[in-house]
């Protein structure tokens, strides 16, 4: 993975924001907020035109400036986008799948809170779902600097 | 460098001249008229007419066309012009495919330029013969060129070339005896025997023979500059079916050498489409030619370039200041860009993007700091006229080479030819001093980025699909393939670069946008530094920066907002068409900051406002923050105080993410605009009246609340007049407000409007209103407004300060007057000041949602000891601002009191008893009503003047005011008459609140009584029982009347019982006969005497249960005519007027007993004994025995006397008689009395015939004396014939 994490955000069913994390310092929160919104459209897109067995993984989405969005589709409609900086270099898919693995495999643990309201349209505000989300991204990025 | 040439840009189609139409001002005359002279020709020709090919037919509209073809030459003339020059601008795509071309035979493209009859080309005229033809105008070889003597290419040469007709088509005119003027007309021509043979007019042959030479000339000019020569021959109308026509065309073509179906056409009149295909026709035979001309010209410029040297070979002097002739590199630029548009035009496209690339590859090297192909040449000098023509050159290349990847459906080549060209540039251009740093460098990129979105919105127009973006996914060969060393999947392919994945246009307008907004920034940090150095040194330093100060005086003129927001409008429309709804929403945002940038706040606000409702609806508030922080700054540019308001409300939610400071900023200004009377506002409305603040009312379940609202009722239904609690929640956010927020009034508004409650602001500075859990009560010690604004709310002062992280309580009661739904329909947060008045309002009637309605109910209990308030759970979940009011079942009692019998005819008394076990003292009226009367039944509630009184069936009582715990009690009287039975009698109770104070008007009322009812039933019996019995006796006759006497009397006594069948004692104040009035013609019954007269009129009586009254009343009856049938005759009744003993007060009741009617006892033969009175022993007297007959008939008897003991008698023993009808004879017996007692009188026994049969006739005693009769009664009466003797009276 040679691509920086910038962005990781989680999307409600109701495309409400659960959960956003800018890890980036070039670009304000609101334009991940931005990003992850305008995103809803595509993945909704794609799953309205793809086919019915479609992975859960997404894959690029679009590509604004130089920041490259890819989604993904929990069964229960909940979105996940992460966004990364545009090298020149190949983006592999199987990395990008991995880093959605966790994002899931948190998202997972939150819900299995059982005092966790799905329905609710609040944002996630768990410690260790934040905490979660955090050692991705920053696991990822440090990675990518190390292969750098 | 703002646009670039449109040659460069445009796409190159093949040159088609036409001349001849007769529509250019040289041609108004018709060819027929021109004054060349005509040879004659043999007339033979038409012989070869059957042998040679027909010439294609012309275009004929057809004898079925409705509509009129256009019948003069002119019209067709510019029918054909217009055709021609409709299309003048092409694009790539009016190519023909190679593939597509396959299937339905397309046009091809042609430009069309007009040009005179007798065009000619230019020409390069030697200057002398033995000197080879000078160089064009343009080549850089010329003096005169611009591009000499170094240049590489000029849009002119483009433009030359599109001048250039590859193909020429004459239009000529086919003679006709019409165009002779005075001419007759023309016979129809005759046919031979054979109709094949056509004679052909030595006239006509003539001017054919003109009209050939001067094609001929034509052609032949044409076809030595290697320029494809054509015909049309326009016929007329008449013309079309001229058999002779056809030999006519075909004597032409021969003669002029035409080729039949690529130089020589023929076309009549005909409607638009006839033409149009005509012309489409044209093309299609005139395209290989044309192709092949341009293939000569690519052919010969391939020649001269592999004639060019190497350009390494050839390495240029840099130091000369002379302008170098143009290098080799510059000359192979020149062809490989000559070959490529030659390429275009022929449609080639492929080897066009070929040519072009390796073009590209030249110019883009004359341009880099260092060149690669010619060694030891350096870039073009910056800034000179043959550096912007490279720049304008490499530019235009690159976007021709993307086009044609496109149209070759490569979007990854396109999108890398783009990637590759702006790298190229960027890295060039920080050696040329343009960088990311200039306003330049972003004006270029931003035209790129747009032109490139440009291409691909064309493409897309005609028929190109963007992939999306993991379609590398799914196709195996993928145009992104990965090293396959680093590849750990088990698939071929592992990834994509996203940034050489093509979008759809809408991207690169972002993009273009977003380097426009930079090329502003970038501007205006240079046009502040430029100011700034002109403000320090003054104008010393501009001669030496004019070439950068012309860029800045340019770049001053451009509106780069207006740029801006037209290419996010350009993107904006993209992502529409491609349903990216949200991004369109990001840009309308981006297109709303742009206006913000240029001052146009009214702008800004309207899209602001537009798009944050779905930011707000899906919760992304982050965004929504930006965005009502933009908006409030617009606002408060605009003086549009109302929406800078309403904003500063809403940025005042928790859910708005946001700093603790910048939450306190947000609520002192929040806390400014309201206090603080704007100037703005004021001149703005200076009209209206100042001194009234402006309302202005906020719907907080559409924005987001700064704090929530929640009602609760504590009881889902409830009585009226009965307290009914509720609950207002309000609660804050974890953030807001920083610090305590005081609202200064709260509304709670009902459905029904008079229990609505204003609470004010007490003012409070206390720490308990702002505690977590704070409870404030409200329920009692409510004042009610009588004036103002809210007449006849309840109110009360309270704590209406909120801070953060708050639950504040108020809970309120109220008392419903009236049973149905009581609601809260909302609660409104007042904040005034003399200017605004905001009110926050909440909407509590609205369906709740669904994660509120999972919620248990909750409610505050008030503190106890101290402690702080804490929520207990009520009953069911959601919220409940709506309680159910009924009416209250009735709390009173109804008791009853009465004698254990009833009596008919009595005033019944009832003693009904209201006890009152409400908490308040009532009003309370009663109702009494019988149920199934029956006659005289009747209810009073007095009983002292029962005269007067109406009876009717129902009756109303007025209890009047019961003392809660107290009980009231009246009597009612009820009077059942004549029939005895049950009665069944219903009590209504119904009372209202004695507290309720309102003079409200009774029916209104009506509906507020709570009722109570009781049914009683009553057995009522008669109070006497009566017993009658008769006794019939037969009246003294006088001797005196005459015989037959028709007339008769009777007595009769009649003897009454009446016994009391009360159980109680009755007191009876008098007993009388009410005698029935009779009247008849001649009988009559009147009263003689009674037994008790005397007793019965004066004093009461008392009876006691059982007690029997006797009364014997005697009475006589007497009739004119005996014969006449006898009626019965009514006695009448006996009233007894009573009362129960012991109620003295009450009026005595009547009581009717009847008594049986009479009759006259039936008319048989008697005999009656008359005797005196006081019979004494040895005293003599007279015993009469009368025979009466009261028949009509005669009757016959036999009597005899019996003996006697007690007497000696002297008279008839035995005698035989007859008695006349309605006569009586008499027989006198003188008696002694021996005995004294009661003795046998000697008895007359008189045998009768009395139908048919002979029996003895009753001898009945004449009792003359009534009062001894009355007192004797029936019972004491001896049979006849005995009576009394009395002792001796005298002793003689």
């Amino acid at each position: 993975m040679s691509n920086e994490i910038n962005c990781i955000a989680l999307i409600g069913k109701q495309n409400n924001p659960l959960y956003l994390k800018n890890f980036s310092n070039t670009h304000p929160d609101l334009k991940y907020h931005y990003i992850a919104h305008t995103s809803i459209d595509v993945i909704e897109e794609r799953v309205a035109s793809g086919p019915k067995n479609l992975d859960l993984y997404l894959g690029l989405l679009y590509a604004m400036e130089d920041l490259a969005v890819y989604g993904y589709m929990t069964n229960t409609r909940v979105k996940f986008v992460v966004v990364v900086s545009v090298t020149e270099g190949i983006i592999r898919d199987a990395d990008m799948k991995t880093i959605f693995k966790k994002i899931h495999s948190a998202y997972l643990s939150q819900v299995c809170n059982p005092f966790y309201n799905l329905d609710s349209q609040r944002s996630i505000d768990s410690k260790a779902f934040i905490q979660a989300i955090e050692t991705i991204g920053v696991n990822a990025n440090s990675k990518a600097t190390m292969e750098i | 460098m703002n646009t670039y040439p449109t040659e460069y840009l445009q796409h190159p189609v093949p040159i088609l001249a036409v001349y001849g139409l007769g529509t250019t001002p040289s041609e108004q005359e018709p060819p027929s008229t021109t004054t060349t002279p005509t040879p004659s020709r043999p007339v033979t020709d038409g012989d070869n007419a059957s042998a040679s090919p027909p010439p294609p037919p012309p275009p004929k509209s057809g004898g079925n066309n409705s509509r009129p073809p256009p019948s003069s030459r002119a019209a067709l003339g510019t029918m054909l012009y217009n055709i021609f020059s409709n299309k003048q601008q092409f694009s790539l795509y009016d190519t023909i495919r190679p593939t597509a071309a396959a299937g339905i035979p397309s046009t091809p493209a042609f430009k069309t330029i007009f040009v005179d009859k007798d065009y000619a080309l230019p020409e390069r005229i030697p200057i002398s013969p033995n000197l080879p033809p000078p160089h064009s105008n343009l080549s850089p070889l010329s003096p005169e060129s611009p591009l000499h003597p170094d240049g590489f290419m000029t849009p002119l040469w483009i433009k030359k070339q599109l001048e250039t007709p590859c193909v020429v088509v004459g239009f000529y005119d086919l003679w006709d005896w019409s165009q002779e003027p005075g001419s007759p007309p023309r016979p129809k021509r005759e046919t031979g025997p054979l109709s094949s043979h056509v004679f052909i007019d030595p006239t006509e042959r003539e001017k054919d023979t003109v009209l050939m030479q001067e094609i001929n000339e034509r052609r032949k000019y044409f076809q030595d500059k290697g320029i494809k020569f054509a015909v049309t021959i326009i016929l007329k109308r008449q013309q079309t079916d001229d058999p002779s026509v056809e030999e006519r065309l075909l004597w032409i073509r021969k003669q002029s050498g035409l080729d039949n179906r690529h130089s020589f056409f023929i076309i009549g009149p005909g409607t638009q489409h006839d033409v149009q295909e005509f012309v489409n026709n044209l093309y299609r035979g005139l395209y290989e030619p044309a192709v092949h001309y341009y293939n000569n010209r690519i052919k010969k410029v391939r020649k001269k370039r592999a004639k060019l040297p190497s350009p390494s070979m050839t390495p240029r002097s840099p130091d000369t200041n002379e302008p170098q002739p143009l290098s080799v590199q510059g000359w192979m630029l020149r062809y490989d860009f000559k070959t490529g548009v030659f390429q275009e035009i022929r449609q080639d496209i492929e080897g066009a993007t070929k040519s072009y690339e390796s073009a590209y590859t030249l110019v883009a090297d004359m341009l880099a700091p260092k060149s690669s192909i010619t060694p030891g040449q350096v870039g073009l000098p910056l800034r000179t006229k043959r550096w912007e023509e490279a720049r304008a050159l490499v530019d235009c290349i690159s976007i021709k080479i993307c086009s044609f990847y496109l149209y070759m459906n490569d979007p990854s080549g396109a999108l890398a030819q783009l990637n590759g060209h702006l790298h190229m540039i960027q890295t060039y251009a920080s050696v040329w001093g343009t960088g990311e740093q200039t306003f330049e460098y972003w004006a270029w990129l931003s035209k790129q980025y747009r032109i490139f979105g440009d291409i691909i919105d064309t493409a897309t127009q005609h028929g190109f699909k963007i992939p999306i973006p993991t379609s590398y996914m799914s196709v195996p060969g993928s145009p992104n393939p990965s090293h396959p060393l680093m590849g750990s999947g088990p698939g071929p392919v592992v990834g994509c670069n996203p940034g050489a994945i093509l979008q759809h246009p809408g991207f690169y307008y972002h993009l273009a946008a977003m380097c426009c907004a930079e090329r502003r920034r970038r501007f205006l940090e240079a046009d502040n530094a430029a100011n700034v150095e002109a403000g320090n040194e003054g104008t010393l330093q501009e001669p030496p920066t004019t070439v950068w100060e012309t860029l800045l005086a340019n770049e001053r003129q451009i509106d780069h907002s207006a740029l801006t927001i037209e290419l996010l409008t350009k993107s904006y429309e993209q992502f529409k068409k491609y349903r990216n709804g949200r991004m369109t929403l990001y840009l309308a945002a981006e297109i709303a900051g742009t206006y913000y940038e240029t001052s146009k706040f009214e702008m800004a606000l309207k899209f602001f406002e537009r798009i944050g409702k779905t930011y707000r609806k899906e919760n992304w508030n982050m965004i929504l923050t930006s965005i009502l922080r933009w908006s409030l700054r617009c606002a408060k540019e605009l003086g549009s105080w109302e929406r800078a308001l309403e904003c500063l409300v809403e940025l005042m939610s928790s859910d708005l993410p946001m700093s603790e400071q910048k939450r306190l900023d947000i609520q002192n200004e929040l806390l400014d605009v309201l206090s603080k009377k704007t100037q703005a506002v004021e001149g703005e409305e200076k009209k209206k009246d100042s001194s009234l603040p402006t309302p202005l009312a906020i719907h907080m379940d559409q924005v987001n609340p700064m704090l929530t609202c929640h009602v609760q009722f504590q009881t889902r239904a409830n009585f009226v007049d009965t307290p009914v609690r509720f609950q207002i929640v309000l609660k804050t956010g974890k953030t807001s407000p920083p610090v305590p927020f005081r609202f200064n009034s709260m509304r709670i508004l009902f459905n029904d409007a008079r229990y609505n409650i204003l609470l004010t602001d007490s003012n409070k500075e206390d720490e308990l209103g702002l505690a977590h859990t704070a409870y404030e009560d409200c329920r009692h010690e409510l004042k009610t407004l009588t004036d103002g604004e809210y007449n006849g709310w309840h109110t009360k002062e309270t704590d209406l300060r909120v801070i953060k992280n708050q639950i504040k309580v108020f809970e309120g009661c109220i008392v419903p007057k009236e049973c149905g739904e009581l609601k809260i329909v909302g609660v409104c947060l007042d904040i005034k000041s003399p200017q605004w008045h905001v009110s926050l309002n909440y909407d509590v009637d609205r369906p709740i949602e669904v994660e509120k309605k999972l919620t248990r109910r909750k409610w505050l209990g008030g503190p106890k000891d101290g402690g702080s308030p804490k929520f207990t759970f009520l009953e069911g979940s959601g919220e409940l601002n709506m309680i159910k009011i009924s009416q209250r079942p009735p709390r009173v009692k109804l008791i009853t009191s009465y004698a254990s019998q009833a009596l008919l005819d009595e005033h019944f008394e009832l003693n009904i008893t209201i006890q009152n076990q409400e908490q308040d003292p009532i009003h309370a009226k009663l109702q009494v009503e019988l149920k199934d009367s029956i006659g005289k039944d009747y209810i009073i509630i007095s009983n002292d003047n029962s005269n007067d009184t109406q009876h009717s069936i129902t009756s109303e009582v007025d209890f009047g005011r019961i003392e809660s715990g107290q009980s009231a009690t009246k009597p009612v009287y009820m009077h059942a008459g004549d029939i005895p039975g049950i009665r069944i009698i219903s009590f209504t109770a119904r009372y209202r609140s004695a507290d309720n104070k309102e003079q409200v008007v009774e029916e209104e009322l009506a509906s507020q009584f709570i009722e109570k009812r009781e049914v009683l039933r009553i057995p009522f019996r008669t109070p006497f029982e009566s017993n009658f019995k008769f006794y019939a006796h037969t009246d003294k006759l006088s001797n005196a009347t005459p015989s037959p006497n028709l007339g008769k009397t009777e007595k009769w006594l009649i003897n009454a019982s009446i016994r009391s069948c009360s159980t109680s004692d009755l007191e009876i104040e008098k007993m009388e006969l009410k005698q029935e009035a009779f009247e008849h013609p001649y009988t009559s019954l009147t009263l003689i005497s009674t037994s008790d007269e005397e007793s019965m009129k004066n004093t009461s009586q008392a009876w006691t249960a059982g007690y029997v009254s006797n009364t014997n009343y005697l009475f006589r009856m007497a009739t004119n005519d005996i014969t006449e049938p006898q009626p019965t005759i009514p006695v009448g009744s006996i009233i007894i007027y009573w009362r129960r003993s012991g109620q003295e007060s009450s009026p005595y009741s009547q009581t009717a007993v009847p008594m049986p009617t009479l009759e006259f006892r039936r008319q048989n033969l008697s005999v009656v004994a008359d005797a005196p009175n006081d019979i004494y022993v040895g005293e003599p007297f007279r015993l009469t025995y009368t025979v009466y007959n009261p028949t009509v008939h005669l009757a016959e008897y036999t009597a005899s006397v019996e003996l006697s003991d007690a007497f000696v008698y002297s008279g008839l023993k035995i005698l035989k008689g007859r008695v006349l009808p309605l006569s009586h004879t008499s027989y006198d017996y003188t008696c002694y009395p021996l005995l004294a007692g009661k003795v046998r009188l000697p008895r007359l026994k008189v045998i009768a015939k009395q139908q048919g049969v002979e029996k003895e006739v009753l001898v009945e005693m004449l009792v003359s004396d009534d009062e001894k009769l009355l007192k004797q009664g029936g019972s004491e009466q001896w049979p006849p014939p005995f009576t009394f003797v009395n002792a001796r009276r005298y002793y003689n």
